[in-house]
């Protein structure tokens, strides 16, 4: 139902968790690099729920396909597992809780 | 000669401007209003009265050259919460507590309950494992090596959000029961019993107290003691009743009830509204109930007139068939229910009772429907809900869906929220729009339509086909005139909403109503 693009295969294992513990299908794949945002819109484009995620080394993103202009939700890295439960629960038509903060981005 | 008209209600003060010709009907050039300071006809109410008669003169340009005052018969509300879940007595169970909506494994499951630490040890009675390790692969590679050295493992309480992942890795067929917060604070040692329902089920062993009594060995007198905890239970989806490992030296603690005032003119009771069609759900609503109490108050409406510097020109229910009379199409309006903040007061020729338990009870049952601050809660009485099913797709309360063009906030998906003019507001609760909007006309038909009903009674009734008009902020909302209407319906009344000189709605009608009486005067 989701697909994830992810260019750092650390992630991989608290995102697959999350999607799991939910019950919600997941399609993982890893890209050599790419930005959260980029890779969560091709992530979305093909996914049969319309929700993809993208990670890089700093950030995961989730994109909705029928919104890909913005990230749906983002933060750090160190929240895939938060933010791959929230992508799940999308799905799964649940609340979305403890959704982590947005990184702050330098002024 | 300008003047006006100052209605100092229990919840909202309003004052309607007039200038006043001889031989000519008065010409209305403003109505303001404000919640009320303070108790009604207080010096502390005198203070919001006189700013917002400055106010209004203010935009008007002119102070007004009389200040007009019905008589007051100022009552007080208090509302009291007579007993909260929190009072349960569990008796012998220490703890009844639900657990996560996604737990792992299925069944329900008795044992001694021990950390997973100890299991490294030799293997003992039926344990309930509990766990607060972070890591699900560990914790799954140490239940599946304690039970192959001997550990008869029934379940399995996690402090994270694990519950799947630990039965996947360690056994789908026993429940394990996740997100438990102080997994490392439950009294290890004790005898416990949890369950897990099937996905879409609620739990059925621990919402019984005869069940609860089997699987922890409590004697028949135990076992009644054992309700509350069953019902605290019901309707979840996963559960935890831990045993006491002595009995309470207390029995049943449950808070007194409210007794209501010597002096109290009215009492009235109202226990939650509860679904009709959801056992479970109105079980734990049964729980709870909500008590209004009016008392007189002897503050003479004279008081408040030598602090403004107004004169009474008459009654209130004078003023209120006189202001309600401005509604266009009624003619007179020999009865008014003017249904306000803390009374539903009604008026006819001669006489008004005042009845306790209207708006602001409502707003508390809803508060305590939805678990929701007052502020939320009044906002919940008016505002039509849905459930946010996707970013992009709302429930309503009719059951229908409507689609959004831009995603709705990651905070409302999956949850009720309140359809604000400004956007989706969450709310806690996890209850259907179809269910909550039933719930929400409940409360208005049992305060609202009860009270109306008993005014018009109290009153000495209402002729078949008199016109009753609904005045007070209350009115305004058309769930309420629906359930007034639904409550006098046998009466055969012609029951309308007033709309005060035909542009203030169900508002203002004492003030304009003492403008018009004092232009009668002259």
């Amino acid at each position: 139902m989701v697909h994830a693009l992810l260019a750092d295969p650390d992630v991989s294992r608290s995102i697959a968790a999350a999607f799991e513990e939910e019950g919600v299908p997941v399609t993982i794949a890893h890209e050599a690099e790419g930005e959260a945002l980029t890779l969560a819109r091709r992530a979305a484009a093909s996914a049969p729920g319309l929700v993809g995620i993208g990670a890089d080394g700093t950030t995961i993103i989730v994109v909705l396909a029928a919104a890909p202009g913005r990230a749906y939700l983002e933060a750090d890295i160190a929240d895939a597992r938060a933010v791959a439960r929230s992508a799940a629960r999308i799905i799964a038509r649940r609340p979305l809780v403890d959704l982590p903060r947005p990184p702050v981005e330098a002024s | 000669m300008l003047v006006a008209g100052v209605d100092v209600g229990n919840s909202t003060t309003e004052v309607a401007f007039a200038r006043l010709e001889p031989g000519r009907e008065p010409t209305f050039l403003l109505v303001v209003r404000a919640e009320t300071t303070g108790a009604k006809g207080s010096a502390a109410s005198a203070v919001g009265a006189r700013a917002l008669l400055e106010r209004g003169a203010r935009r008007i340009g002119e102070m007004p050259r009389r200040i007009l005052l019905a008589e007051l018969h100022p009552v007080e509300t208090d509302l009291v919460e007579e007993r909260h879940e929190h009072d349960l007595a569990l008796g012998r169970t220490a703890i009844a507590r639900p657990g996560s909506t996604t737990p792992g494994g299925a069944g329900c499951a008795v044992g001694t309950l021990r950390a997973l630490a100890e299991l490294a040890g030799e293997p003992r009675d039926t344990t309930i494992a509990v766990t607060w390790d972070a890591d699900f692969d560990h914790v799954g590679e140490q239940l599946r090596a304690a039970r192959e050295r001997g550990w008869a493992i029934t379940g399995v309480i996690v402090a994270s959000d694990d519950g799947v992942l630990i039965a996947n890795r360690f056994d789908r067929t026993i429940p394990v029961v996740d997100e438990v917060a102080d997994a490392s604070g439950l009294p290890l040692g004790a005898r416990a019993a949890i369950e897990v329902a099937p996905a879409g089920d609620t739990v059925v062993e621990l919402s019984d107290p005869l069940r609860i009594a089997v699987l922890l060995g409590l004697d028949p007198a135990e076992a009644r003691s054992a309700r509350d905890a069953a019902r605290a239970l019901a309707g979840e989806r996963s559960a935890i009743v831990v045993l006491r490992a002595t009995p309470p030296a207390a029995t049943r603690t449950e808070s007194a009830a409210t007794s209501a005032p010597d002096d109290a003119l009215d009492v009235f009771r109202v226990p939650l509204p509860a679904p009709r069609d959801d056992a479970t759900l109105h079980l734990r609503m049964r729980q709870r109930t909500v008590t209004g109490v009016a008392t007189l108050r002897a503050i003479a409406a004279d008081d408040l007139a030598g602090l403004l510097g107004a004169e009474v020109v008459g009654p209130e229910w004078l003023a209120a068939t006189l202001g309600a009379a401005t509604t266009p199409g009624a003619g007179s309006t020999p009865f008014v229910l003017d249904l306000g903040g803390g009374t539903v007061d009604a008026h006819r020729d001669g006489s008004a009772v005042a009845l306790a338990g209207a708006g602001t009870l409502v707003t508390r049952i809803c508060g305590g429907l939805l678990n929701a601050p007052p502020l939320v809660a009044e906002r919940a009485k008016r505002l039509r809900t849905a459930r946010v099913e996707t970013p992009f797709v709302l429930h309503h309360e009719d059951a229908t869906r409507t689609f959004l063009t831009a995603p709705s906030p990651p905070e409302t998906v999956g949850r009720l929220c309140l359809v604000e003019p400004g956007g989706l507001v969450p709310l806690r609760a996890a209850i259907a729009p179809e269910v909550w909007g039933a719930l929400r006309r409940d409360a208005k038909r049992l305060v609202l339509g009860a009270n109306a009903r008993r005014a018009i009674e109290r009153i000495g009734g209402a002729p078949a086909g008199e016109l009753v008009v609904l005045a007070g902020g209350c009115a305004s909302d058309p769930e309420v005139v629906a359930a007034v209407s639904a409550a006098l319906a046998d009466l055969d009344l012609a029951v309308a909403r007033a709309d005060v000189l035909g542009v203030h709605g169900p508002r203002a009608a004492v003030a304009v109503g003492l403008v018009r009486a004092f232009a009668g005067r002259r």
